[in-house]
């Protein structure tokens, strides 16, 4: 319990301080910025209580906002996320449920279940980031085309990471 | 209420997330300037609509008094027009065509909201920034003053009324050009205060105001409203209070004045920097 508790932690100040300093970085032609540190949200245990997901949603989107100075911005997005987290997981749950002593990670759930798993969740935040960044409606085409390309790299970023960083 | 309880408990994880995304969202507007200037254009859109809804019935139950002020204008106007022609028949005009053509144009607009209640009341205009309206302009009505664009989005306007606590008028007496600032109490929505005005000046009351062109955002002789009363206060000043020639409670037809050199006027007048 407390090694989970403090490797989620870790976990928290690695993506966060990666998202900084190397993505938030990344740029091609404006059009691609995949914001990877939502990783944290889908990694985070089945067991974890519905209350603490929303608060540690906000509190991760709230840090990675102070760095890009939007405040409000990412966190309104996370927390949407999270929100959306269980009700997703039980949609795509296996045939027998989750079984305790195992964590959302392609290793215990195989490749088809994880992608689905990411690419929901993550094209819903991305989707919900880019309007709320442009907070209009009259460039809706330029927007959408922008998040689900984003979204596209984010989601091969996090499916690549679970074979070289986040195994277990 | 211990069944309101029990839902609350039941949904509790839905209302924690309303919470915490409401808890971002202002955030969000607070802290972001591009975001709360997106978010008070949105709502004022959504006022204006409502109110331009509504709005219809107030001006068919005062289209009487509405054709009366709009004959009285039409009247003056015809007057006015009698005179200049006199004048132009009797050479005794001539035309300078030193200005490029006109100084100020005119957007006539409706009231879709107001209120004379608050300290500091305005008024919500179905004209906005699509109509040529923009922050800073005048805005009066056939009777007189009524107040200035305060903001514009993109169909509608708010209008900083006379009946705003934070507005002041550059007003002068009509007969002897004397001007002081004029300002409203928050007390009586018909009467507003003319103050700095010297005490050696002769007033009487029912002395019309007018505004003094002295602000370059209204034109000069614009009617305000007569001299109801007046008393000396500390010093070598009068207190002067006016009866405002507007009734705020029917305000329906407003124009919008624009003074098209107004960027040349605040240019030049603007303070010298050290570069």
């Amino acid at each position: 319990m407390i090694k989970i508790f403090s490797r989620n932690i870790v976990r928290f100040l690695f993506l966060v301080f990666v998202q900084v300093l190397i993505f938030n970085n990344i740029q091609v032609s404006g059009l691609i910025n995949p914001y990877i540190y939502v990783i944290f949200i889908l990694l985070l245990p089945f067991e974890t209580p519905n209350w603490s997901l929303l608060v540690l949603a906000f509190l991760l989107g709230i840090s990675v906002d102070l760095f890009a100075s939007t405040p409000g911005m990412h966190s309104s997005a996370t927390v949407l996320m999270a929100f959306l987290r269980p009700y997703v997981l039980s949609v795509i749950a296996p045939r027998d449920g989750y079984e305790t002593g195992t964590f959302p990670r392609i290793y215990y759930y195989g490749f088809i279940w994880f992608l689905k798993y990411t690419a929901i969740l993550v094209t819903i935040h991305h989707l919900v980031l880019f309007y709320i960044e442009v907070f209009r409606f009259s460039d809706f085409f330029t927007t959408f085309f922008r998040s689900i390309l984003s979204s596209a790299f984010s989601i091969i970023f996090i499916v690549l990471s679970q074979y070289f960083i986040f195994r277990r | 209420m211990r069944s309101l309880f029990r839902f609350i408990v039941r949904y509790h994880f839905f209302f924690l997330f309303l919470l915490v995304e409401i808890l971002s969202v202002g955030i969000l507007i607070q802290s972001n300037r591009y975001h709360r200037a997106g978010f008070i254009n949105f709502t004022d859109d959504v006022q204006g609509f409502i109110f331009d809804h509504l709005g219809g019935i107030r001006k068919y139950t005062n289209l009487r008094k509405i054709n009366h002020d709009l004959a009285a204008e039409n009247n003056f106007l015809r007057n006015q027009l009698d005179r200049y022609n006199q004048l132009l028949s009797n050479n005794e005009i001539r035309r300078v065509d030193s200005l490029p053509g006109r100084l100020y144009t005119f957007t006539p607009a409706t009231v879709v909201n107001n209120s004379v209640n608050k300290q500091y009341n305005f008024v919500t205009l179905n004209k906005g920034r699509k109509h040529g309206i923009r922050e800073e302009m005048a805005v009066i009505s056939a009777n007189g003053v009524v107040g200035v664009i305060y903001r514009a989005s993109s169909h509608y306007s708010t209008v900083i009324s006379l009946l705003n606590r934070d507005f002041r008028l550059s007003a002068k007496i009509k007969k002897n050009d004397y001007y002081g600032s004029l300002y409203w109490t928050g007390e009586n929505y018909r009467h507003a205060i003319l103050s700095e005005i010297p005490y050696h000046v002769e007033l009487q009351i029912g002395d019309t105001i007018v505004t003094s062109g002295y602000s370059s955002i209204f034109p000069e002789g614009l009617l305000v409203g007569v001299i109801s009363g007046f008393e000396q206060a500390q010093g070598n000043f009068y207190i002067i209070d006016v009866e405002l020639s507007v009734d705020f409670r029917k305000l329906t037809h407003v124009n919008v004045i624009q003074n098209l050199l107004i960027e040349e006027q605040v240019n030049l007048e603007k303070p010298e920097t050290d570069d």
